[in-house]
């Protein structure tokens, strides 16, 4: 068959199936159309395949390819299941995302909590050295930040809460992101917080403000450095697997990377949002004594510990 | 025919192509929601310290989260891999196997963003957009996305086959492609173009230009022909 008998045949049926493809959305088509689409699919394709054996013209495999692109995109276009699978993903998917890369979850939290506490453990003997770290002007403005308890106070929480949401998750996120530069870049930003947190609250405790320190950040302490651990975790899990792509390429082995790494993502996120949550509304309130904010944060810590190595064990995987 | 175009096979056997889009109209497209992040941004700012007084920092805060981290996000996944900027350059993203982009491979290609903006001005995204045949920045990469173009190249059907000519010699089926095309492409390229396109293509006729040119479309018409 030459090229314009083809055409001619066949150009009501793809007149009638672009028309049908233009709006892009396979909920907008009617019960009938609906029950069409993957018929008129399967013969577009087998026009496209017959264009390129029979050698026709480029303009006409340009147009069929088109159809059935856009074919192939409406009939496999996969809808989110997100939102559905919420549940699962707390009660399951993300503590076993965690389990599952705990060698790297261990070196993010060494890399983070180890010059935190030798920065704290370190000032406490000679307070000096918190000014190696915290420029004196700045240590003065924090000084003054946790000096009485009612500072914090005068921000409205609400306002506090959404700069959190800004500050906090945009670092672990860029966390994560910065991996890609062969983990270093997560690695940098691990110690550079753990040494500067280190830093603020061994100068803090020295100069005698301990008291109102602590207990502020013991009740979002838990849910937020878990989550710059995770952050670092997943950034170092594609920085790895850049470095050492196993049996992959390396253009697989990121993929694959980037997708086990998504619930730990997905997961420090939400950490982050309950932590900003508990810093804004509880933390700089002072309704309890010292001694039930300790022991509500170190109820925390337990709480998490215990929901990223427990949750979710004897659950079928979903694979 | 173009060797930029990325081959998907599908489950039907067949194979389609997908023409990624390269670094100008993805820069383009970059800029274009840049200028509508920074717009959307100001008139937050403007709203929320006129009409909201105490509360306005939260609004702020949380809306130069969602312009920072959600906008990409929500509207590749919600509008078929365009935002904005890639609907007016008519560009979208889709996932490897040409299929509109997903949620998670969305968030990865958006949150690598920070690596590919680096050191400044996303140069480290246009060096490997540049690099990689298939046009893909950092974050395409580990994501498995492509930017590709919406819709193909020229197209061209109705033809003239009255003054159709048999071609004199055997030629392999490029050479029959390379006609159809040349005659298909004519009223997009210039004169001048036409001519020595024409020149090069039909070497083995003699005769002015504009003769080469009518004997090539005759040529063409032959290979396409038939009854319409």
């Amino acid at each position: 068959m030459k090229q314009n008998d083809f055409i001619a045949t066949h150009n009501d049926f793809w007149n009638e199936l672009e028309q049908i493809l233009q709006t892009g959305n396979i909920n907008s088509l009617g019960k009938e159309q609906r029950r069409q689409l993957p018929h008129s699919y399967r013969r577009v394709c087998h026009h496209l395949s017959l264009a390129q054996l029979r050698n026709y013209s480029p303009a006409l495999q340009n147009r069929l390819n088109r159809i059935a692109l856009q074919g192939h995109q409406l009939f496999y276009a996969r809808k989110s299941r997100f939102l559905q699978d919420a549940g699962r993903f707390f009660a399951v998917d993300f503590p076993r995302s965690v389990r599952a890369h705990k060698y790297y979850v261990l070196v993010s939290a060494l890399v983070f909590f180890g010059p935190l506490i030798a920065l704290l453990v370190a000032i406490t003997n000679d307070p000096t050295i918190a000014y190696a770290v915290i420029d004196p002007e700045t240590a003065e403005v924090y000084k003054e930040m946790y000096g009485e308890r009612g500072t914090i106070k005068d921000e409205t929480a609400v306002g506090m809460f959404g700069y959190y949401i800004w500050n906090n998750v945009s670092i672990a996120l860029r966390t994560f992101a910065m991996g890609l530069v062969f983990g270093l870049g997560a690695i940098f930003i691990l110690l550079f917080n753990g040494t500067y947190i280190g830093a603020v609250a061994g100068l803090l405790t020295t100069a005698g403000l301990g008291n109102n320190f602590w207990p502020f950040v013991a009740g979002h302490g838990a849910f937020e450095l878990t989550a710059i651990v995770l952050a670092g975790a997943s950034g170092m899990k594609i920085g790895f697997a850049l470095l050492i792509p196993g049996l992959n390429s390396r253009r697989q082995a990121l993929k694959n990377a980037a997708q086990a790494a998504l619930p730990m993502i997905y997961g420090f996120v939400m950490l982050l949002i309950l932590a900003a949550a508990i810093e804004a509304f509880w933390s700089p309130n002072a309704w309890f004594s010292n001694l039930t904010r300790y022991a509500i944060g170190v109820t925390l810590w337990v709480l998490v510990i215990a929901y990223l190595l427990f949750g979710g064990r004897g659950q079928e995987s979903r694979g | 025919m173009l060797d930029t175009r990325i081959k998907v096979q599908t489950p039907e056997g067949i194979e389609l192509a997908l023409s990624p889009a390269g670094l100008l109209p993805r820069c383009l497209a970059r800029l274009i929601d840049t200028a509508l992040k920074a717009a959307v941004y100001l008139l937050l700012l403007l709203i929320a310290n006129l009409l909201l007084g105490d509360i306005a920092p939260v609004f702020i805060y949380l809306g130069a989260f969602a312009i920072y981290w959600l906008y990409d996000l929500l509207f590749e996944t919600r509008n078929n891999g365009r935002t904005p900027g890639k609907a007016v350059m008519g560009i979208r993203v889709v996932n490897s196997n040409g299929a509109p982009v997903t949620l998670s491979t969305s968030v990865i290609r958006n949150l690598l963003r920070v690596v590919d903006f680096l050191p400044l001005m996303y140069l480290l995204g246009a060096a490997s957009t540049l690099l990689t045949h298939t046009f893909q920045r950092l974050g395409d990469i580990v994501a498995g996305t492509y930017v590709v173009y919406a819709h193909g190249d020229h197209e061209m059907l109705s033809r003239d086959n009255r003054m159709e000519k048999p071609l004199p010699l055997s030629l392999r089926a490029v050479d029959h492609q390379a006609i159809m095309l040349f005659d298909e492409r004519i009223s997009a390229l210039s004169e001048e173009r036409v001519n020595e396109i024409a020149g090069l293509l039909g070497g083995h006729i003699s005769g002015t230009p504009a003769e080469i040119r009518a004997q090539l479309q005759a040529h063409a018409r032959w290979l396409t022909g038939g009854s319409a």
